[in-house]
């Protein structure tokens, strides 16, 4: 037979939850029941046992050595955790720099793909005994309306706008719709001025801080 | 002890081994009792030493700071388990000169070696609950904090632990009231 006082309150002893008066009476019960009497005893043997398994302790030349080694190798861990952390910021900021450059090098020199190269329509021969008048068309392509853009050209020697004549770089504001825009520029080229295949007029478009540049190419004719 | 936590009083970089070194005693016995022999009791309390001394603002936060240390040296117990990947029977022959440093009888020493085997035998969670509450006698809150488990979780690594030890150690040939008369 089972002994209702052992199934319920045994482990609850073990256990250290039975209060002082439900342990005096499991106490009192244990001493009639045999059932309770042998677990109470083999309870205790296992106590007993268990506690004559002395702690061991550690010299305290022993216990000093083990905290100087720790200490030592927490402070290596630190070290090389700061290192690692340096070199891999380090790492990340010259890539940032690096993208940067790139990036910048990339959209100053017009591979983006929202800029087209400006198409170049040029009149036909440049006597070169005399001033020259003659219409350069430039046609500037660009991807979306844009209002207040800063056109400025900077002309060779020797080659000048027409009404313009006094001045090297000719600068205007001017609104580009989408598309296809195209300018007319009357160039002057003064008397005795021989053109040649470097003979460029170089050109900057400005729109919000940011810049286009693009090189018209003067064409060489054969007279003379 | 004293001595040591003496030592470390001047300099602030050893203000956290002032805090730590009082509890270098009592921990060192957990250690002892978890792994059951020195050599290993000195790795896992100097492995758990090492990776609290690199975060040193908080164990100066910390107050009290032994119940910590004990979480502290519990963890670091289950990890070294899990990676030795001990079975539990593992331990079939054990050394007994290295079991204790005080002197004993060799009696003392059987049965010392006999109870360091029997809980070798007990999965890590089952040896802590019972080193720490049947041995040690903190209470069923504490352990459970120490484990970071419910308290009815500790029971039942308790009843499961107590069951395998009573079974393992009810077999030997003397009993501990016995030898008490001797």
């Amino acid at each position: 037979m089972n002994c209702q006082y052992h199934s319920h309150s045994f482990e609850a002893y073990c256990n250290r939850e039975l209060g002082a008066e439900a342990l005096r009476e499991y106490e009192m019960h244990a001493n009639q029941c045999s059932q309770c009497s042998a677990a109470l005893s083999q309870h205790q043997d296992y106590l007993g046992l268990l506690r004559e398994n002395e702690d061991d302790s550690l010299e305290s030349w022993a216990a000093a050595r083990l905290l100087r080694n720790a200490t030592e190798q927490a402070r290596e861990r630190r070290q090389s955790r700061v290192q690692i952390t340096a070199f891999l910021q380090g790492v990340a900021a010259s890539f940032v720099v690096c993208c940067s450059v790139v990036l910048g090098y990339v959209y100053l020199q017009g591979s983006e793909p929202a800029w087209q190269d400006p198409l170049l329509a040029m009149s036909d021969s440049i006597p070169e005994a005399s001033p020259l008048l003659s219409d350069v068309h430039v046609k500037i392509e660009v991807p979306t309306t844009i209002h207040g853009a800063k056109l400025a050209f900077h002309l060779p020697k020797g080659v000048r706008i027409q009404g313009y004549e006094g001045q090297t770089r000719v600068e205007w504001e001017t609104d580009l719709v989408k598309g296809a825009n195209e300018l007319v520029l009357p160039l002057v080229v003064s008397g005795g001025v021989k053109l040649d295949a470097s003979t460029n007029i170089n050109a900057i478009l400005e729109y919000k801080g940011q810049y286009k540049s693009f090189t018209l190419t003067l064409p060489v004719t054969s007279n003379g | 002890m004293k001595k040591i936590s003496n030592i470390f009083v001047r300099h602030r970089e050893e203000t956290v081994e002032s805090v730590v070194s009082p509890h270098l005693d009592a921990l060192y016995a957990q250690a002892f009792q978890y792994t059951g022999d020195r050599d290993s009791a000195q790795d896992l309390l100097q492995d758990m030493l090492v990776n609290i001394l690199q975060d040193e603002g908080k164990v100066l936060k910390l107050d009290p700071v032994k119940p910590w240390l004990m979480r502290c040296l519990y963890n670091r117990f289950i990890d070294h388990c899990r990676k030795a990947g001990r079975e539990v029977d593992a331990r079939t022959e054990i050394e007994l000169d290295q079991l204790e440093g005080s002197e004993r009888g060799p009696e003392s020493k059987y049965y010392h070696g006999q109870v360091v085997k029997s809980l070798s035998c007990l999965t890590p969670d089952q040896r802590v609950a019972v080193v720490l509450f049947d041995l040690k006698g903190h209470s069923l809150e504490e352990v459970s904090n120490v484990m970071g488990v419910p308290t009815g979780t500790v029971k039942s690594h308790l009843h499961r632990a107590r069951k395998r030890l009573k079974e393992k150690l009810s077999v030997q040939p003397f009993r501990p009231k016995e030898r008490y008369k001797e």
